[in-house]
């Protein structure tokens, strides 16, 4: 009957979007199950938040024919011209990187030699990109229609939401089954709708191979990032990150309960090479265990980072991402939050509404693997040394074991491969 | 099973006991099973400053020194108000006694002591927050709360506000929902807030400084939850709740005046401040 091409997804600021045959919601995300890159499928945004300004910034993780995209998100204001820039897609993979968790390493020192520590942070593997348009009537009104670098934008609101879902339709957009009276909710609460398309003929590479992300800038107290729309696909849970810029502290959801993701742990050393891995099966059993809440993965100063997982952003980043109250030269007056949130409609009924804090206590997402001395023993201390280690490596195993989920045989045979043999 | 209900002047156990339990039960849980909770020192300030300031008073006016009320107001403000200002933790321990000691009318103070700190330093600073989301929507913690809070409200014949307050709160949720024609998951999902139960229960059933008479109470509650659902959906004001109960507060002396009711006493009926 219907075939499978454009479906339109959700986004957060109650986006939804459409990609080619993949049909990937803007905050699209498939659970990895192998050796995938660190939630590379998650869909992100970035969100400048002072006083009633919000700029949010949306980026993609699909990639697909340009010609096929769509990007459907309620606003609360008529979004005008000037209110939209087009970011480059480097900036906001740059913040990601700044602010994904990390795995940590040290090298025990001889434990016969004064002590020494080296520390490296290891980024996690990764991945980013944007957004698309049309028009014609009925109750429909086109509220604004301009072109912004490679995207054509319509602003349009409706009196019914059925006229707003056809003309999606109609235009290109195909919107999931029961999206009207979503729709209809949000027309009711005053919201208008923005649609993006991309311009062939103005189409620009960044070499990402993604679109670059749009960015939307507005004056309005709500504050929230409507995912309704992105919940109506049966595609199952969808990721999103929520990159966090504030003046004040840590961003929260004021309707869903926030929860640390687990830090700190020390893990095996087999885990370096399967780190995506390991941060999915973790984070899967977080959400099973906490339901319809949404993960801290990420919250400190902009200005600083221990250990930095990518190198910092410069002011000029920042003010791109919409921080603009930081000044082009000088201190970086910011702090940033990671949300990482799997949504679905039964756990996720309404939209997220953020609360900015003023919480500037620093938190990370961070694992360790200690890698043991190699060297003989040299000293009564060395020798405890040793013999204290098998301990060590049945602890991170059964650590590892409660984070992921992972067999014992299956942890058991890594570690033996990577000299961390079990008793 | 069935709580006999008795004058409250006639009751030998005092239903504070309770309430403490409760919400050192609710404090424990933050601190050990939630995230982002207070800190055992913030804690410990709240309580050592709230009982510090009581002791002061009691001494300052020569009337016996009543332990239960500050600990209470302590607990609560564990519970609710964050900040990582230390002068924050004494400043809202002074607003919450301050307000308890000094903004009386007829007799009783006028706001809930930490209800009355948490908005003047809400309004006032950038350095402190309340986590709405906090309490998640756990179902067990709501039964918790509400079973613990029940019993204890039965006995102190409060749980008629918090019935009034409750139930606007959720027939303007429906409301809502049945206006935008969203599906009944979403107010069901806003109705099992943990944060709104707890408030409900241990802050806007403040004996002594809410409307003495029945009538008077279920106006209360229900103003409170129409001017908190205004301030929540209409201003975007997450801390909605707590600004409502301030201004609503205002109403009890008339209220009061105009439908008199008996005045409620803790334990003992003369000389005992609360």
């Amino acid at each position: 009957m219907k075939h499978k091409t454009t479906r339109a997804v959700s986004l957060a600021l109650a986006a939804s979007m459409t990609f080619g045959q993949s049909a990937q919601a803007f905050c699209g995300f498939y659970v990895a199950t192998t050796d995938s890159p660190l939630i590379n499928k998650a869909s992100r945004v970035v969100l400048a938040h002072d006083g009633n300004t919000t700029q949010v910034t949306m980026a993609s993780d699909v990639a697909g024919d340009p010609t096929q995209f769509g990007l459907v998100i309620p606003v609360p204001t008529v979004i005008k011209k000037g209110q939209v820039k087009i970011v480059d897609s480097k900036v906001v993979q740059h913040l990601a990187d700044y602010t994904k968790p990390r795995l940590v390493q040290y090298h025990d020192a001889d434990p016969c030699e004064p002590p020494r520590v080296y520390a490296m942070a290891m980024p996690a593997p990764t991945a980013a990109a944007p957004a698309g348009m049309s028009h014609r009537k009925s109750t429909v009104v086109i509220e604004e229609q301009y072109s912004v670098e490679e995207y054509d934008i319509t602003v349009i609101t409706a009196t019914k939401a059925a006229d707003l879902v056809a003309y999606l339709n109609k235009n290109g957009y195909k919107v999931p089954a029961g999206a009207e009276d979503t729709v209809a909710s949000y027309l009711r609460q005053g919201m208008h709708f923005f649609l993006a398309k991309v311009n062939m003929a103005k189409m620009k590479d960044d070499a990402s191979g993604f679109l670059r992300p749009i960015q939307v800038t507005y004056q309005s107290p709500k504050f929230m990032l409507p995912i309704r729309l992105g919940t109506l696909n049966a595609d199952g849970p969808q990721d999103m990150i929520v990159l966090g810029l504030t003046k004040g502290g840590r961003l929260e959801v004021a309707n869903y309960a926030t929860r640390k993701v687990p830090t700190g742990q020390e893990i095996p050393l087999f885990v370096e090479q399967k780190f995506g891995a390991f941060y999915d099966a973790m984070f899967a059993r977080q959400v099973a265990d906490n339901n319809a809440s949404v993960f801290l993965e990420y919250a400190w100063n902009i200005g600083a980072c221990d250990p930095c997982s990518a190198p910092p952003l410069a002011n000029g980043e920042l003010r791109t991402l919409g921080a603009t109250w930081i000044e082009a030269q000088g201190m970086q007056n910011a702090f940033v939050t990671r949300l990482h949130v799997r949504y679905d409609r039964e756990h996720f009924p309404e939209d997220l509404a953020l609360h900015e804090t003023a919480d500037k206590e620093s938190f990370q997402a961070r694992y360790v693997m200690r890698h043991p001395f190699k060297g003989e023993p040299m000293c009564t201390a060395g020798y405890r040394y040793k013999a204290s280690l098998p301990d060590r490596f049945a602890k991170e195993a059964a650590d590892l074991r409660t984070l992921t989920g992972w067999t014992p045989e299956s942890i058991r045979a890594q570690m033996a491969a990577t000299g961390q043999p079990l008793r | 099973m069935i709580a006999t209900l008795q004058a409250p002047t006639t009751w030998r156990f005092d239903p504070r006991y309770g309430q403490m339990t409760a919400q050192c039960t609710l404090l424990l849980l933050v601190v050990l099973v939630l995230d982002f909770g207070p800190s055992p020192l913030q804690a410990g300030v709240y309580l050592t400053g709230t009982l510090s300031l009581e002791a002061l008073r009691a001494r300052l006016t020569a009337t016996p020194f009543n332990w239960k009320s500050p600990i209470s107001t302590g607990l609560s403000l564990s519970l609710l108000l964050r900040t990582q200002e230390p002068l924050l933790w004494i400043a809202a321990c002074v607003l919450a006694m301050g307000s308890k000691f000094f903004i009386r009318i007829n007799g009783k103070h006028l706001f809930n002591p930490s209800a009355f700190a948490i908005v003047v330093l809400l309004t006032a600073t950038q350095e402190v927050w309340v986590s709405p989301g906090q309490w998640g929507a756990r179902l067990w913690l709501v039964a918790l709360a509400g079973s613990m809070g029940c019993l204890i409200l039965s006995r102190v014949a409060r749980l008629d506000i918090s019935l009034a307050f409750l139930g606007a709160h959720a027939g303007l949720l429906f409301l809502r929902a049945w206006r935008l024609g969203d599906p009944l998951t979403i107010p069901m999902h806003q109705l099992q807030s943990g944060g709104v139960l707890i408030f409900s229960l241990f802050m806007l059933t403040d004996p002594r400084s809410t409307p003495d008479s029945r009538l008077g109470r279920l106006i209360f509650g229900g103003a409170v939850a129409t001017l908190a659902h205004g301030l929540m959906f209409h201003w975007q004001m997450r801390e909605g709740m707590f600004y409502a109960l301030i201004a609503v507060s205002c109403l009890t002396p008339l209220l009061d005046r105009f439908i008199p009711g008996a005045r409620f006493v803790w334990t003992k009926p003369e000389g005992q401040p609360s």
